[in-house]
C-alpha cells in the first residue's frame, strides 16, 4: 500500500488530474462588421461609466474629478444592455494598459499614462475581465473598440540636469546681474539639441534620463523592455510652442508624458507588438488611436500596414484603425489616411466647422457644410487601404460633437434643442457617429477633468429626453440604409443670415433606389423655409410625390417638378422619406 | 495533531476531589537555511502545505480542573507566539494570541450533558502531515452545549451546538474607525463599522467498536454563518453599503481505528456554499456584483492515514482535495481554483531512540484565472521529498518529544514559476535544497 502511495504521490504533480487549460488567444476572431457605416458608436471613460465590481476600488476619491473613481470592466458589462437599448453598436473603452498611478497629485484614471504596455490596468480588472467584456459585446452582436497611445508614455523618468542623481526644481539666477529662471528636471522646457546637463563650469553634455523606482505609485521602469532604454525617447523636453512642428512632433507632453522615439525602430517593433497582441488576445475590432500628429507619418505607415497584415492574418476582417489630430484643418487631417496610414480619422474638422459653427453658434452660414464637404472628398483617399476596412478613408469620418479632449456640447450652454440638432445632424451625415458618454444624459461638463463625469450619477435613466431622441435616431439609422451608406447630396444651403431661407441646410442620402431626404432649419429662432424669392427646394423626387417626415409623421407633397417647400421651426428637424 | 481512539465522554467521579492544574506544550521551533545560506521562502503552489515547513510555533496550555458530584470544571488558557519571536531577531517582539480562554463543564448533574463558553478552538480530527483541519475547524468567541451518552454496547453518542461570534481584523470588512471633527476642539474616533461573524454549528458523533480490533466513528456536521448589514466611509464622506451576508457548511467523517492502537483512518467531505465557502476567519473575497458572497461554493475532501504497524515502522498520509469557486463566477476568476495535495511519510525506527523518516508531498493547482504575462491558465506543481533523522522519545509517528534534522528537496515546474513576479528570485530557480533543524514537542500533564 505505502508503495502504491508512494507512487501516486510521485504522479501527482507530473500530471494526474490534469486538464486543458485555457487561453485567451485560443477562440477564433469575430466578424461582426461588414461595413464601418453601420456602426453607432459610444466612447466612454471606462473610470467613469460604471462601477461592477468593488474588488478593484483602489484608491478611489469620487470627489476629485483626477482621482480615480472605481468604474470598471465589470461595470461596461453591466451595462451593455442600457447601450443596446441606446442604438449603439460599438463601444469604445478608454486605453487597458498599466499606467502610472498618479503624478503631481493627479491619477492615470484616463489611461493615457502608461507605464506597461503588456499589463492590464488592475484598476479595470484583469486581463480575463477584459476578454468577457469582449465576448460579452460580441454576443450581443455588438463591436469594441480599443483606445491606444504610442506616442507617449506615463512621466517615467527625469532628466538629471545637473547629475546629481535626484530630481531637482531649480530657481537659478540672481535677478539682478543675472534673470531668474526656474529648471526642473522633471519637465524642462523643449531643447532642440535635446536636454543638456550643465555645471557650474557649463555645459556638460546630453542629460541623462533617469527611470524613477517607486513602485507604490507604479512609476517605475516602461515595459517591454525596449522602452526602458534612452534611445527609445526623444529627450528634448516639454512642448513650449505647438506651432512649431519639430516640438509638436519630438516634444514631451505637458505633465511631463515622456515621448517615445518612434523612428527608432526597436520602438516602432515594439507597438506593433503590443498592440496587435492586445488585438489578438482580446479580439477587438479595432484601435482608436490617440495623438496622432504627434508622431511622425513614416511610424504611421509601418504601424498601421503591419496591425492590418496581422488582423488578415489571423482572419480579423474590416478591423479598422481611425486616430486623433486634434485639429480642425481638414487637408492636415487627412494627411495621416495616406500611403497606407490611417483607415480613418476622428473628424475634428467637421466638429469645429460643422457642429460647432453652424448648428451649435450658427456664427456660419449653412453653404459652410456644403463648402466643407466638398473640399473633404479631395482630401481623402477615395479607396481603402490594403487589408484595411473596406470603406476608404473618405467615406469613413468618425463624426462626433464632443470627447474627453474638449468641452462637451452643452458646457456653454446652447438650447437643448441645438444639441438635439447636432445628435440629428451626427446620425444623419456621412460616416460613423460617436457619441461621447454622458450626452443621452445631458451632462455639461466644460474641459478636462470637468467633462469625465461619474455616469452613474444619472442613474442610468433611460427616460431622459436625449437618452430617447438618440435611441430614436439610432432607430431610423439602423432602418434606413441610405442614411448609413448613401451618398451625400445637396439641396439646400444658404448663405443668407436673415430672410426666408436663413439657417436652412438639407442634404439627401441617397443609394440605389432609396433616397432620405434630410432638412434642418439651424437657427435658435424664427421660422424659414426650403424655398427662396418663390422657388422650392427641387427634391430628386418626381412631381406630386407624397413624403412622409419620420420625425413628426407629418406629410407633405412636391410640386409639378418635384420640388417642395417646406416651412421649419426653429431648430426643427426633418426625416423625408416617400410615403407608402 | 492525532487523535486518540478513546471513547467519547467520561463518567465523572461522584466525589468531589481537589482540583488539578493543566501544564502542557506544543512547540514547533527550527531554523532552516536554503543551499545558498539563505532564509527559506515558501514554494508550495496551494495553500495547504506540509507540516515540516511550517513556521515556529509556541503553545502553552494552562488549565484547572475540578470535579464535583454535579459535573467537573475544566478551565483552559492557551497563549500561544507564533511569527519571528526569538532573539535572534536583535528585538523584543512576538506575535500573540490566546488560543484558547474557555470554561467547561462536563457531565453536568451525572446526565452527559456539558457547557462550555470563552474564546475556543473547536475542532475535530486534523489532517496531520499538512496541519489543517478539514472538516470543523472553528474559533470564536462564544460557547456550546451539549450532550455524550455511551456505553460499550450502544457505543458512544455525542449531540454538540456551539454558538459564536469571529471579527477578523485588518480592513474595514468587519470594523472601521475613522476620526471626525470633536464637537470642540480636535478629532474624536468614531466607530463606523462594527460587525462580527455569527457562526453556529452542530455536530452529531457516534463511535462504535466491532469486535476486539475494529471501531469506527461517523459524524455529521452543519454550520451556519451570518453577516448582518454594515457600511463603511471612503474618503470625503462617500460611503460604501456592505450588505448583510449568510451561508453555511454541511459535512461529513467516516473514521476508522484498530483499537489499542494508533492506527485509524479519517474520511472527511465538507462543501460550504456561500459565506460558508470562506473560512471562518477570512474575509470573504472576490464577491458578486451585490457585494455578496452568494455563488460562492467550496469542496473539501480531506484523507489523513495513521499507521503504526510495528516497533519500527509507520507510516502516514495526509491528503485533500479542494474546489473553490468565488461568488464572482467568471469564466476567468482568478479567485476561483482547484488544488489537489499530499503528503506520504514513512519512519523507521531503530535503537528506540532514533528514527529515519523519509517524506514525499506532492502538490498540484489549477487556478482559474489567466496568467497576466502569459494569457492563459496555468497548473503549478511542485514535489518535495524530505529526509528526516529523527531523536525520539518513543518510536512512533508522532512522539511526544522529537528532534529532526531535516533534508528537502522541492523541485517547481514551469508554472509554478509562473506564480511569482519576475523580481522574485523564485521565478527563476525551478529546485531548492532545504537543510534544517527542528524540535517538536506535545506534552501535557496533570498536577
Amino acid at each position: 500500500m505505502a508503495r502504491a502511495i508512494t507512487i501516486a504521490l510521485l504522479l501527482l504533480p507530473l500530471g494526474v488530474g490534469c486538464r486543458e487549460l485555457k487561453g485567451l488567444g485560443d477562440k477564433p476572431a469575430q466578424n461582426l462588421v461588414s461595413d464601418w457605416r453601420d456602426e453607432v458608436v459610444y466612447q466612454l471613460l471606462v473610470d467613469r461609466f460604471a462601477n461592477g465590481d468593488k474588488t478593484n476600488d483602489y484608491n478611489l476619491d469620487p470627489s476629485n474629478m483626477n482621482s480615480y473613481h472605481g468604474g470598471d470592466w465589470q461595470g461596461v458589462i453591466d451595462k451593455l444592455e442600457y447601450l443596446q437599448a441606446l442604438g449603439v453598436t460599438t463601444i469604445w473603452i478608454s486605453p487597458v494598459v498599466k499606467n502610472v498611478e498618479s503624478d503631481a497629485g493627479i491619477s492615470g484614471y484616463h489611461g493615457y499614462w502608461a507605464q506597461d504596455f503588456t499589463e492590464v490596468n488592475p484598476h479595470f480588472g484583469n486581463v480575463g475581465k477584459l476578454r468577457e467584456l469582449s465576448d460579452k459585446v460580441h454576443a450581443r452582436g455588438m463591436k469594441i473598440v480599443l483606445d491606444i497611445v504610442t506616442n507617449h508614455v506615463g512621466q517615467l523618468f527625469y532628466y538629471d540636469v545637473n547629475k546629481n542623481g535626484q530630481p531637482d526644481i531649480q530657481i537659478e539666477g540672481s535677478g539682478t546681474e543675472s534673470d531668474i529662471t526656474r529648471v526642473t528636471e522633471y519637465d524642462p522646457d523643449y531643447k532642440p539639441a535635446g536636454i543638456r546637463s550643465f555645471t557650474s563650469l557649463g555645459d556638460a553634455g546630453p542629460a541623462p534620463i533617469v527611470f524613477f523606482d517607486e513602485p507604490q505609485i507604479n512609476r517605475v521602469k516602461p515595459m517591454p523592455a525596449a522602452l526602458a532604454v534612452p534611445e527609445a525617447y526623444n529627450r528634448r523636453g516639454r512642448v513650449t510652442d505647438w506651432n512649431i512642428d519639430e516640438q509638436v512632433l519630438y516634444g514631451d507632453f505637458p505633465g511631463g508624458l515622456k515621448d517615445l522615439n518612434t523612428m527608432n525602430p526597436a520602438v516602432q517593433q515594439a507597438m506593433i507588438e503590443v498592440y496587435t497582441h492586445w488585438a489578438e488576445l482580446i479580439d477587438f475590432d479595432g484601435l482608436r488611436i490617440d495623438t496622432v500628429k504627434h508622431v511622425e507619418h513614416e511610424f504611421w505607415r509601418v504601424f498601421c500596414q503591419a496591425v492590418r497584415d496581422h488582423a488578415i492574418a489571423r482572419g480579423k476582417k474590416e478591423f479598422v484603425m481611425f486616430g486623433e489630430i486634434f485639429d480642425g484643418n481638414d487637408e492636415k487631417v487627412s494627411a495621416y489616411t495616406h500611403d497606407g496610414e490611417l483607415d480613418a480619422v476622428v473628424n475634428f474638422p467637421a466638429k469645429y466647422q460643422v457642429f460647432e459653427d453652424v448648428i451649435k453658434k450658427n456664427t456660419e452660414p449653412t453653404k459652410k457644410v456644403q463648402t466643407y464637404w466638398e473640399l473633404r472628398a479631395k482630401n481623402y483617399p477615395a479607396f481603402p487601404h490594403e487589408n484595411g476596412p473596406s470603406v476608404s478613408p473618405a467615406n469613413l469620418p468618425f463624426n462626433f460633437l464632443d470627447n474627453h479632449d474638449v468641452p462637451r456640447f452643452l458646457s456653454d450652454a446652447p438650447s437643448q434643442a441645438a444639441l438635439e440638432q447636432a445628435l440629428f445632424m451626427l446620425m444623419a451625415m456621412p460616416g460613423v457617429p460617436v457619441i461621447y458618454y454622458g450626452t443621452e444624459q445631458g451632462y455639461k461638463g466644460e474641459n478636462d477633468p470637468s467633462n469625465r463625469e461619474d455616469l452613474w450619477l444619472s442613474h442610468y435613466d433611460q427616460a431622459h429626453p436625449l437618452y430617447v431622441w438618440i435611441k430614436r435616431l439610432a432607430g431610423f439609422r439602423k432602418d434606413l440604409e441610405p442614411l448609413r451608406r448613401g451618398a451625400m447630396v445637396f439641396k439646400w444651403v444658404t448663405e443668407r443670415r436673415t430672410g426666408e431661407d436663413a439657417g436652412i441646410l438639407a442634404f439627401a442620402r441617397t443609394t440605389q433606389g432609396q433616397e432620405v431626404l434630410v432638412v434642418m432649419n439651424t437657427l435658435d429662432a424664427g421660422t424659414s423655409s426650403t424655398s427662396f424669392e418663390g422657388a422650392g427646394m427641387p427634391t430628386g423626387f418626381p412631381g406630386k410625390t407624397t413624403l412622409k417626415d419620420l420625425v413628426t409623421g407629418q406629410t407633405y407633397t412636391t410640386d409639378d417638378n418635384g420640388a417642395v417647400k417646406l416651412s421649419l421651426k426653429a431648430r426643427q428637424n426633418m426625416l423625408l422619406v416617400v410615403a407608402p | 495533531m492525532p487523535v486518540s481512539d478513546k471513547p467519547l465522554g467520561e463518567e465523572a467521579s461522584s466525589q468531589p476531589v481537589r482540583g488539578e492544574f493543566i501544564f502542557g506544550s506544543f512547540g514547533r521551533i527550527g531554523v532552516f537555511t536554503n543551499q545558498l545560506g539563505k532564509e527559506i521562502q515558501d514554494v508550495d503552489v496551494v495553500s495547504r502545505i506540509p507540516r515540516l515547513q511550517k513556521r515556529p510555533y509556541l503553545e502553552l496550555y494552562l488549565g484547572y480542573a475540578k470535579r464535583f458530584s454535579f459535573g467537573e470544571f475544566n478551565a483552559l488558557v492557551t497563549p500561544a507566539i507564533a511569527g519571528d519571536p526569538f532573539h535572534y531577531s536583535g528585538q523584543f517582539r512576538a506575535d500573540f494570541a490566546l488560543r484558547n480562554a474557555y470554561l467547561d463543564v462536563s457531565n453536568i448533574g451525572g446526565l452527559g450533558f456539558f457547557v462550555w463558553a470563552g474564546s475556543r478552538m473547536y475542532r475535530g480530527d486534523d489532517v496531520y502531515l499538512l496541519d489543517f483541519w478539514p472538516l470543523d475547524d472553528l474559533n470564536t468567541l462564544g460557547g456550546g452545549l451539549g450532550w455524550r451518552y455511551g456505553n460499550d454496547s450502544f457505543g458512544w453518542l455525542e449531540l454538540a451546538g456551539h454558538f459564536g461570534a469571529s471579527r477578523v481584523l485588518g480592513s474595514n470588512f468587519f470594523a472601521q474607525q475613522v476620526a471626525v471633527s470633536d464637537p470642540t476642539f480636535g478629532a474624536i474616533e468614531v466607530v463606523t463599522n462594527n460587525r462580527q461573524r455569527l457562526i453556529g454549528s452542530v455536530k452529531a458523533s457516534y463511535y462504535r467498536g466491532i469486535g476486539k480490533w475494529f471501531a469506527f466513528k461517523l459524524k455529521l456536521y452543519v454550520e451556519g454563518h451570518s453577516i448582518a448589514e454594515g457600511a463603511i466611509e471612503r474618503r470625503n464622506d462617500v460611503q460604501q453599503i456592505l450588505p448583510g451576508d449568510a451561508g453555511y457548511v454541511v459535512g461529513g467523517q467516516l473514521s476508522m481505528f484498530l483499537q489499542n492502537t494508533k492506527n485509524y483512518l479519517h474520511f472527511t467531505v465538507r462543501y460550504g456554499e456561500n459565506l460558508g465557502a470562506y473560512g471562518a476567519l477570512t474575509v470573504p473575497f472576490a464577491l458578486n456584483l451585490q457585494g455578496t458572497s452568494a455563488g460562492a461554493k467550496e469542496t473539501l475532501i480531506g484523507l489523513s492515514v495513521f499507521t503504526f504497524w510495528w516497533e519500527h515502522l509507520g507510516v502516514v498520509f495526509g491528503g485533500y482535495y479542494r474546489g473553490f469557486q468565488s461568488a464572482r463566477n467568471d469564466e476567468y476568476d482568478a479567485a476561483s481554483t482547484e488544488e489537489l495535495a499530499g503528503s506520504l511519510r514513512i519512519n523507521v525506527s531503530f535503537l528506540r531512540f532514533l528514527q529515519q523518516g523519509i517524506e514525499f508531498t506532492g502538490q498540484r493547482a489549477f487556478p482559474k484565472g489567466i496568467h497576466p504575462d502569459l494569457f492563459r491558465q496555468i497548473s503549478p506543481a511542485a514535489f518535495k521529498l524530505s529526509l528526516m533523522p529523527t531523536i525520539t522519545s518513543s518510536p512512533e509517528n508522532f512522539p511526544e518529544l522529537a528532534v529532526r534534522f531535516i533534508y528537502t528537496f522541492t523541485s517547481t515546474n514551469a508554472d509554478a514559476r509562473y506564480m511569482y513576479v519576475a523580481e522574485d528570485p523564485r521565478a527563476g530557480v525551478r529546485n531548492y535544497h532545504f537543510f534544517g533543524v527542528q524540535a517538536e514537542w506535545l506534552y501535557e500533564l496533570r498536577l
